[in-house]
Formats: structure tokens, sequence, C-alpha cells
């Protein structure tokens, strides 16, 4: 039980940085972002290439892949999102569906559907007191707490944290107040961009790389956001936290093939007690 | 009047939304260092010419300029930047924002290259002007009521110190009380030589301490006024008291200015 509370942790961690990455692009743009589970594949994909082609130990090939992703993200957004944005919500969200299925085709086009693994040594778990704790997890563990502290001090405390929340509380206002929209919303993409790139590196050093393995955890990453109060960066963390937490424990009674239906599960009962999430009322909207 | 320069100039603006204009052919002049109100019925298209003046929206001919200087082409941003300050009327503040940090945002933007120094001079002029906001600087600006919400608004305009404040009904919804003080701060902005442009319902107030009234019915300017004399203007009158026989009526100075006040 232990066991599977601490991997619950890890795994929460995990679906936590693009969760935020989620919500950061809800908040500015109003749409959900659909294609955040491609954006995760790709990172993956972009950190085997630096890792493996190009023979970059992960510590550089992880950030590698998150500057490459983010320059990917702000010319997704130049080069889709910003020609329609006066679009509604709902074809914001269809036009992400199509850059998902065109960056999953891209990398299938060069790569291919085979399983890949990232050439990383081997090492022992850690073990302390009968828990058992990978390598892997320890690195994710770290990373993401170390992602989520650079968040929270860029939303709190720096002048382009403002400009994102001034934007997503009120976009005209912020205009009036001299905040150059585009120029904000193409930070954002690229905070989503490496915050997802680093996701992707992570879940293919714990396992493997395919075409699919973002597409795995949209589910878990939708539901976080929303339980948390879409829009709400820190309700994310602890929508992540509560999904990885269920879904490693609910390992115990019924098969993992579930998972992602008891994440569905946890996200209609949290929205039918708390239709705005967790930390949806927080935020005052009158 | 002595004559002097408009500090903001409007030519022959049309503007509204979708095919339609809702002001036509609008051109007026604020002069410098003057407040100028804008007054008007309801629907006379008031808060759309405020609109098209901050940037929000376009205006579909015509030109607007600050200084001689044609901004029209400029964005909301850019405009903030030449020196033009607003206040909207409604959704002012960044609610899930604080106090202090709506401050930060109303300076840093716009004077991107002062230190921290000026900032916090700046800060602390705004606060003495409206000294409700100095114990609540870490609050949520969506925990204050409407009248300090607008005090804050106000501070967030001035603080990058702008030399044209627009004002988008300063006391709308507001107390007595908070009216007076309102539009007392706006005569004190004034006089430290920033010149206003405001659009007010509550004429005999806004009248205390307007230069100039501009009239704007049904999108179309109606002519300009001195704020002495634009009250007792018949025309006026007709307007906003539903003519002279309504005001034999309704005798009384008390009942009058309530008409005026709903205007």
């Amino acid at each position: 039980m232990m066991q599977a509370l601490l991997n619950g942790l890890v795994s929460g961690l995990l679906i936590a940085l693009p969760a935020i990455a989620l919500s950061l692009t809800y908040g500015i743009l109003n749409f959900a972002n659909f294609s955040i589970g491609a954006m995760i594949t790709t990172g993956a994909y972009l950190a085997y290439i630096a890792n493996t082609s190009f023979g970059a130990p992960i510590v550089l090939a992880a950030p590698i892949a998150a500057i490459v992703l983010a320059l990917i993200a702000i010319a997704i957004q130049r080069g889709v999102y910003r020609q329609i944005r006066n679009a509604d919500h709902v074809t914001l969200l269809v036009a992400s569906m199509g850059v998902a299925f065109v960056l999953e085709n891209v990398l299938r086009f060069f790569y291919g559907a085979d399983v890949r693994t990232l050439d990383v040594p081997v090492a022992r778990p850690l073990i302390w007191h009968g828990l058992r704790l990978n390598h892997e997890q320890l690195q994710i563990a770290v990373a993401s707490l170390s992602a989520m502290a650079a968040i929270a001090f860029l939303l709190k405390r720096t002048r382009l944290g403002r400009a994102m929340r001034a934007i997503s509380d009120d976009p005209d206002l912020a205009e009036v107040r001299g905040i150059e929209r585009a120029r904000t919303v193409d930070w954002t993409w690229a905070i989503s961009g490496v915050l997802t790139a680093l996701a992707g590196v992570m879940i293919a050093l714990d396992g493997i790389v395919d075409p699919l393995i973002g597409m795995n955890y949209l589910v878990s990453v939708f539901a976080a956001a929303v339980i948390g109060g879409l829009g709400n960066p820190f309700g994310a963390v602890v929508g992540a936290l509560i999904i990885g937490l269920v879904e490693e424990t609910s390992a115990l009674a019924v098969s993992t093939t579930y998972r992602q239906g008891i994440s569905f599960v946890v996200l209609v009962l949290v929205l039918l007690m708390r239709p705005q999430g967790l930390f949806g009322a927080v935020r005052i909207r009158r | 009047m002595t004559v002097s320069a408009a500090a903001l100039e409007v030519r022959d603006v049309y503007a509204g939304y979708g095919a339609s204009d809702i002001i036509a052919s609008v051109t007026l002049q604020a002069a410098q260092g003057r407040i100028t109100t804008i007054a008007g019925p309801n629907g006379a298209g008031k808060s759309t010419l405020m609109k098209t003046l901050v940037g929000l929206l376009r205006p579909r001919l015509g030109q607007i300029l600050i200084g001689g200087r044609d901004i029209t082409p400029l964005s909301p941003p850019q405009r903030a930047l030449a020196g033009l300050g607003y206040v909207p009327q409604e959704r002012n503040v960044f609610k899930n924002l604080t106090i202090g940090e709506n401050l930060r945002i109303g300076f840093e933007f716009i004077r991107r290259k002062s230190p921290e120094k000026e900032f916090n001079a700046a800060r602390d002029r705004v606060l003495d002007l409206f000294p409700d906001l100095t114990a609540r600087l870490g609050e949520l600006a969506g925990t204050l009521s409407g009248g300090q919400r607008q005090m804050l608004a106000m501070g967030c305009a001035l603080i990058p110190g702008p030399t044209t404040l627009l004002l988008d009904e300063p006391s709308a919804g507001l107390s007595p009380r908070y009216v007076t003080t309102m539009l007392d701060a706006v005569a004190a902005v004034n006089r430290a030589g920033v010149t206003v442009i405001m659009i007010e319902q509550n004429l005999i107030e806004a009248m205390r301490v307007s230069h100039d009234v501009v009239l704007l019915v049904a999108g179309g300017i109606r002519g300009k006024w001195g704020a002495d004399v634009f009250l007792s203007d018949p025309e006026v009158r007709s307007l906003f008291l539903g003519g002279a026989k309504a005001k034999s009526e309704n005798s009384g100075q008390e009942r009058r200015s309530d008409d005026a006040s709903a205007a």
C-alpha cells in the first residue's frame, strides 16, 4: 500500500507538468489544448533524437527537447491558433485536435510505430524500509518539483507572470494597461512546450518511446487540470496528485487496464460535487 | 476661455460593431489641461466613443490624435505608452490579483525602464489620493467594494503618469460619499496637469469639476458648452429633463437633480 502511494505521488508529479501547461494555455487563450498529448510524445521523441542520434546524455537531451518543443509550440501558435484567434473556443479546440494528428503522424512518418527506448544507464533502485524508488522516479520527482517551483516563481514574482495572470483575468483591461497580448501568448506557449517536453522525457525514461505515449496520458492530464479548476495552475498540481494517487492505488484492486477509466470516475465525481473544479471558486468572476 | 492646444482630437470618426456605425462623423477636441465631460442620454454611443479612443474598437473611418500625433493605427498598449490612461466603467481591475499587483501592473508595462524607486514614489502618490487602499495591498482586488474598485482602477490608470486620462463614468454605482471623493480626485489629478475626458451621467456633480461639456446624442455630436452654462441651456434641459413642462411639474431642486443624475 505504501509502495502504491509512493508510486502514485511520483505519477502525480509527472502528470502535474502537462496539467499546469494545459491550465496556463486555457487561462490565457480560453480553449482546452487537445494536442497536449501529442506535444508530450513530440517532447519524448525530441529527447530520443538528441539522445540516440546525437549521443547527448539525458541531462542534455532533456533541455534540448524542452527548448525545441517550446519553439515548435510558438510556431504552431503563430501558424495556426493566431490565424483563427477570433473564432470561438470549440473551433480552437478542434484546431488543436488537428495539430495533434499532424504532430503524431509526422513522428510516425519518420520513426514508424516501433517501440524505442532511451539510451540511459541502468541503475539499482533505492530501497528504504522496504519501499522501492527507481532512479527514474527520483529524477521525475526532482525535475517536476523544480519545474513547479520555477513556474510558481514565474507567475507570482515576474513581470511575465503578472502579464499572464492579467490576461487570464481580463484580456481587454490587460491591453489597456500596456500588456502586449501576442508576445505574452507566445511566451505562454513556450512555457507550455517546456513543461510538456519535460513530461515526455520523463515518461520515456520510465518506459518506452512510441507514437502513442502522450495520448495514453491525455485523459489523466485533462482530468487533473479540470479537477483543479481549469485555468488555475496551482489547482492543476493538486488535481494531478489526486489522479496519480487514485490511479496507482486502484491498481491494487482492479487491473491497470482500467487506469484511465478510474481517472474518468474521479473526474465525474469531483464535477458532480463541484462543477467549477476543486479550486474553481477561489477565482473571482463577478 | 483661453485658446489652448487640443490634447486629444477626434476627426470625423465612424465606429461601431459589425456593419452598422454606432457613432458617426464625430469630431471633437479636448483642450490641454482641462476636464471635458461627454454627456448624452443612454444609448448615445458614449462608451463606444470611449472604446474607440482607447483603441479597443477600431474606427471605420476618421482619425484620433493625441497632442497632434495621429494614434489611429496604434493598438491599446501602444496608446497607453503614448500617454493615454483609461478607467473602464466595469471590469476595471484584475479581480484575481492583489491590489498591490494591480498597481504594479498599471506601472510596469508602460514605464518598462523605470527603476523600482520610481514605482514606489508613484504608488505612494496614488495611495495619498486613495488612502483606503493602503491597508489592503495584499488582498485580492475582487474583494473590494464597487467604490473601492473604482478608486483602484483610477489609481492603476494614474500610476504610470499619463498625460491624458479617459474616464468611463467614474461615479457610476457609487454611494454619494464616494461620488464626491471620486470627482474631487478627478479635479486634483487635473490640477496636477493631466487632461481629463470623462463620460458622466451624474451631471450635476460632474459640472462641479468640469470645464467643458460635449453633448453626444444618437451617435453624433450636438455641440459644446462651458460647464457653467451647460445645464441651463434650453436644448440640454429638454433632452435630460423631458422639456420645460416637466420642469414646472416637478418643482424643487432635489427632484430635478435626481432626474439629471438618472439621465
